[in-house]
C-alpha cells in the first residue's frame, strides 16, 4: 500500500504562539470528533485518532501538508549506505533469507533504525511463501521491499494511526467475505439492525475499461514459452480471438516460466470485458468509522442499477449475490475493494499536533484554528491489488 | 373541473383552478414547460393537507415522470417531470356557497416528449434469494402491470398473459418459466389516467390518505398505516397479540378484503411482539411498481433485550409480501395466524399452507429463505435456528378450492423465491 497525503490550512485568527510550535516531522491527529480533555496525551490521542501524519511541508507556515505514518518505513526509492541515514532506510546489518513474510517483518520491527519509532501490531494469518536471498534488497527501505515481499507471498500490510504495523493475508487483514458489512447504493443509508451499513452515494462514475483485457498472456523466455492461444472473446468475424499480451523474460526454466504465467494470469488483468473501476462521492461524515483501521482496503458491496453496478452484469449472465438492506433485496456486486478514499476535515472533528520533534510528546490542540473543508468525500473501488495500482491518495485534502 | 398531478387529486370540493400556461420551446425541441397557478381544495382540513404533502412528495422526486391529468382540457393531459414551485399553506375557503379548505399552489413542470401516450420501461434485476434451503434453480421471476397497459413487448417473446383480479381492479400477470425477468427491459405503453391502477400505495393517517415521497409523519402514526396494491392490503392489526392484519382479495359479499391477523414473533417459547410495540414507521421506497415500510419495534423494557425492525415489500400484481425481520439480537424469528386454526397446517415444498379454506374460501401460505420449523398446530413458521435476520414470505391464496396458475400456493412461494427488483422509466416511443 501507498501512504496517502494530507495538508491543512490554519485560519488567520490563528495565535502566532500556536502557528510557532509546528515544525517538520512533528505529528498531526485527526480525531472524529474532539476531545475537550485539557491533560490529553500522547497515548490517549493516539488510541483515538482517525489519521496520524507526518508533516513535510510548511508554507507560509499556515498551509501544512504531508503524508501518512507509513512513510516512515521509507518515502522513496534511493537507497542508503548502512548506519544513519534518511529516515526510513535499513542501516546496520543486513537482513538474509530465506525466510517468510514472518521472518523478514520481525527483522525490520527489531531493528530501531529500521522500524522508525512504529511498532509491531498484529499478524494476521498470513501466506508463508518462502522470500530467498536473492529477492531481498540491501540498502533500500522497508517499505519498498515490503511492497515487492507482498507481490511475491500474496500479503499485505498496513500501519494504524497508533503506529502500530499489521500485516497478513488480505482477506483476514481487511474485512472480506461473510464480515462484509458496508454498502454503497444511491437510494439508501443508514445502519440495518443485523449489522449491514449503508454509506448514501451522491455521484457514481463507473467505467468499463476494455484497454487492459489479456484473455492470454504469453510468457516468453530465450527459448521456452508459456501461454498465449486464443481466449473466450469472440472478434469480428464471430471466432474466438487471441487478445494476448508478451511478457519477455531473461530465464529460460519453463518451471519459472509457468509459474510467472500462473501469476500474471491470476486476476492481475482482467480477462472478460475489462477493469471496472468505481468513483463515487459520498456526503457521509467521517467515512472512516466504517472502515477498518480508518483506511482503505475492507471488500464492500456496491449497487446502482443506472450505472450497470450490478453483480454479475459484467460477464451477461443474471446476478446472484443478493442481500435485503432497508427492505428491499438488491444485487450488489461483492468483488470490490475500497483501494482509496479522499475526504476532508469536517466542522466537528478534531485536529491535533503531537509535539514529537522536541521529544516531549506535548499535544497541542488546533482544531480552533483549521480552515474546515466542505467537500463530498470520493471513494475509489476496484477488484485489483492495491499494490498494483498507481499512488494512492488517502488522507483528509 | 379537475386536476390530478401525479397521485395528488383529482381534488374533489371546490375545482375552480386560477390559470394554466403552456411555455413552448422548453430544453430541447421535444419539451414543453408548463405552468400551473392554482388552488387545490379539500372538503377537510385532513384531506387538503394530505393533498398538499402529495405535491410536495413529487416535488421532491423530480426525476420520477408523473401523469397530470386535465378535466376539462383532455388536449394538455400527459406526462411531466421535474415538478417543483411552491404551495402554500391551506385555509378556509368558501366558493359558490360551499366551503372546505384550499391551499394556493405555483407549479412548473416540464411536459415529456409525445406526453400523452409515451412508452414506459420497466428495467428488472433479480436472482434467487440467497436462502439456506439449497434453493439454486426452477426458481421463475414474472412481471405485473395494470390492466390498461398494452403494447408489451418484451425481447419479442410471446407469453401467456394471466388476470388477477382484486379490490383494486385487475392486474396483468407475465409468468413464463424461464429466468428472463432476472435481467431484462420490457417496455409497454399506458394511458396516464391509469398510471396508478393496481400500484403499490402506502397510505399514513387516521384518514387514510396515498403518500408521495418519503416524508410521512410517524409521530401518532404508528398504527395508522396502510400499504396494498389493489390485490392484497397488509394495516397494523386491532387484536392483542397480533402485528399485522393481511388482508387478500375475497368473492364474497364483495369484492373486499378478507382480513386474516398475523404474529410477528420469535420461537423458543413463541413470543408474539404485538402492535403496540410498533414505535415509528418509515418509507423506505415509495413507487407505484413497489413499496416498502419499516416499522421499529420496542421489544421490552429490560437490559438484555433490544429493539426489532419489520420491513414490509410488495410489488405490483403480487399476490404475496415479503417481510424481513432483523434484530441486533440473534433469535429464532417466525411468522403465524393469531387464531388457532380450526385444522392443522400442512407442510409443503418450501412452505407452510394452511389446512383448511376460511371463510371466505382462502387460505394463507407462508416461506422463509431460512431452515425453518413449522408448527402444524398453531400454523406457525420460525426459524430454527437463532438469526440477525429472517426473511418471510406471507402468500395470500384466493378461492383455494378453484386456484389456477399462477395464483396457487405452489406458484406463488416459488416465485417468491425469485426475488426482483424492478424500476420503471418513461421513455420516448
Amino acid at each position: 500500500m501507498k501512504p496517502g497525503e494530507f495538508s491543512f490550512e490554519l485560519t488567520d485568527s490563528c495565535p502566532t504562539s500556536v502557528r510557532a510550535r509546528l515544525k517538520t516531522y512533528d505529528h498531526i491527529v485527526v480525531t472524529p470528533a474532539r476531545i475537550t480533555d485539557s491533560g490529553l496525551g500522547r497515548t490517549q490521542l493516539v488510541g483515538e485518532a482517525r489519521y496520524t501524519g507526518r508533516i513535510e511541508m510548511i508554507e507560509g507556515w499556515k498551509t501544512f501538508s504531508g503524508s501518512s505514518l507509513m512513510s516512515w518505513l521509507g518515502d522513496g526509492d534511493s537507497p542508503s549506505k548502512g548506519g544513519f541515514g534518511p529516515p526510513g532506510f535499513i542501516g546496520g546489518t543486513a537482513i538474509t533469507g530465506p525466510g517468510n513474510w514472518k521472518h523478514f517483518v520481525d527483522a525490520v520491527f527489531a531493528e530501531d533504525l529500521r522500524r522508525n519509532g512504529l511498532t509491531l501490531g498484529t499478524y494476521h494469518s498470513a501466506f508463508t511463501t518462502t522470500i530467498a536471498d536473492d529477492q531481498i534488497g540491501e540498502n533500500e527501505a522497508p517499505r519498498t521491499a515490503f511492497d515487492r515481499f507482498a507481490r511475491i507471498t500474496g500479503n499485505e500490510y498496513r500501519v494504524n494511526a497508533d503506529g502500530t504495523f499489521d500485516s497478513g493475508d488480505p482477506s483476514a487483514l481487511w474485512k472480506s467475505g461473510t464480515a462484509v458489512d458496508l454498502v454503497f447504493t444511491r437510494s439508501a443509508t443508514g445502519d440495518d439492525a443485523d449489522g449491514i451499513k449503508g454509506v448514501h452515494v451522491t455521484d457514481f462514475r463507473a467505467t468499463l475499461d476494455g484497454a487492459d483485457l489479456t484473455n492470454n498472456p504469453v510468457v516468453r523466455g530465450p527459448t521456452q514459452e508459456n501461454g498465449g492461444g486464443a481466449g473466450t472473446v469472440r472478434g469480428f468475424d464471430g471466432n474466438f480471438v487471441a487478445i494476448n499480451k508478451l511478457f519477455p523474460v531473461q530465464t529460460d526454466d519453463l518451471g519459472d516460466i509457468v509459474g510467472i504465467y500462473d501469476y500474471l494470469s491470476a486476476s492481475r488483468f482482467p480477462t472478460t470485458s475489462g477493469r471496472f473501476e468505481i468513483r463515487l462521492k459520498t456526503d457521509a461524515y467521517d467515512i472512516g468509522r466504517y472502515l477498518t483501521a480508518g483506511q482503505p482496503g475492507d471488500w464492500i458491496y456496491v449497487y446502482d442499477r443506472d450505472s450497470f453496478i450490478v453483480d454479475g452484469f459484467l460477464f451477461a449472465h443474471s446476478p446472484t449475490t443478493n442481500i435485503v438492506y432497508r427492505g428491499e433485496t438488491i444485487f450488489p456486486l461483492d468483488t470490490h475493494r475500497i483501494v482509496e478514499i479522499s475526504w476532508p476535515i469536517r466542522e466537528g472533528m478534531g485536529v491535533y499536533l503531537l509535539k514529537t520533534r522536541d521529544g516531549t510528546g506535548a499535544v497541542v490542540d488546533l482544531s480552533e484554528f483549521i480552515k474546515w473543508e466542505t467537500a463530498d468525500t470520493d471513494v475509489v473501488l476496484s477488484t485489483q491489488n492495491p499494490l498494483t495500482l498507481s499512488e494512492a491518495v488517502q488522507g483528509f485534502n | 373541473m379537475t386536476l390530478q398531478i401525479g397521485r395528488c387529486g383529482p381534488d374533489p370540493a371546490l375545482g375552480e383552478h386560477s390559470s394554466f400556461t403552456v411555455a413552448g420551446g422548453g430544453s430541447n425541441a421535444f419539451e414543453d414547460e408548463i405552468q400551473l397557478d392554482g388552488w387545490m381544495s379539500g372538503s377537510s382540513q385532513a384531506e387538503t393537507n394530505a393533498l398538499r404533502a402529495q405535491l410536495l412528495g413529487h416535488m421532491s422526486e423530480p426525476d420520477v415522470a408523473i401523469p397530470l391529468v386535465w378535466g376539462t382540457d383532455p388536449t394538455q393531459t400527459g406526462y411531466v417531470r421535474g415538478l417543483k414551485g411552491e404551495v402554500d399553506a391551506p385555509v378556509g375557503v368558501s366558493y359558490q356557497s360551499r366551503t372546505g379548505y384550499a391551499f394556493r399552489y405555483r407549479l412548473r413542470a416540464t411536459k415529456l416528449a409525445h406526453s400523452s401516450m409515451p412508452r414506459h420501461e420497466s428495467i428488472m434485476t433479480g436472482a434467487i434469494r440467497t436462502n439456506d434451503l439449497s434453493i439454486t434453480s426452477g426458481r421463475y421471476p414474472w412481471h405485473g402491470l395494470p390492466t390498461a397497459a398494452t403494447a408489451y413487448d418484451f425481447e419479442g417473446r410471446l407469453d401467456t398473459i394471466y388476470t388477477r383480479t382484486g379490490v383494486g381492479g385487475t392486474a396483468k400477470v407475465w409468468a413464463p418459466a424461464t429466468t428472463d425477468y432476472f435481467d431484462g427491459y420490457p417496455s409497454w405503453t399506458l394511458p396516464p389516467a391509469n398510471f396508478y391502477d393496481m400500484a403499490t400505495t402506502i397510505k399514513v393517517g387516521s384518514t387514510l390518505y396515498p403518500t408521495v415521497g418519503r416524508q410521512i409523519i410517524s409521530a401518532g402514526n404508528e398504527t395508522a398505516w396502510e400499504m396494498t396494491n389493489g390485490l392484497i392490503r397488509i394495516r397494523p392489526a386491532a387484536s392483542s397479540t397480533s402485528l399485522l392484519r393481511f388482508g387478500m382479495y375475497s368473492l364474497a359479499g364483495g369484492p373486499s378484503y378478507s382480513a386474516r391477523d398475523l404474529e410477528i414473533g420469535y420461537s423458543g417459547s413463541w413470543v408474539a411482539l404485538n402492535y403496540q410495540k410498533i414505535k415509528s414507521i418509515s418509507v423506505q421506497r415509495n413507487s407505484p411498481v413497489e413499496c416498502i415500510m419499516r416499522l421499529y419495534l420496542d421489544v421490552t423494557a429490560g437490559s438484555t433485550d433490544t429493539y426489532v425492525t419489520v420491513d414490509i415489500s410488495m410489488r405490483r400484481g403480487d399476490r404475496s409480501a415479503t417481510i424481513v425481520v432483523k434484530s441486533p439480537k440473534a433469535r429464532r424469528f417466525g411468522i403465524g395466524p393469531t387464531a388457532t386454526p380450526g385444522s392443522a397446517w400442512t407442510n409443503i415444498t418450501n412452505g407452510h399452507y394452511e389446512g383448511a379454506d376460511d371463510s371466505d374460501g382462502n387460505r394463507l401460505a407462508f416461506s422463509t429463505t431460512s431452515v425453518y420449523s413449522n408448527d402444524n398446530t398453531n400454523g406457525r413458521t420460525y426459524a430454527t435456528d437463532p438469526a440477525n435476520v429472517v426473511v418471510l414470505g406471507v402468500h395470500g391464496e384466493v378461492v383455494s378450492a378453484t386456484v389456477a396458475f399462477p395464483d396457487d400456493k405452489d406458484t406463488l412461494i416459488n416465485r417468491w423465491y425469485a426475488a426482483v427488483n424492478e424500476q420503471q422509466r418513461v421513455v420516448i416511443p
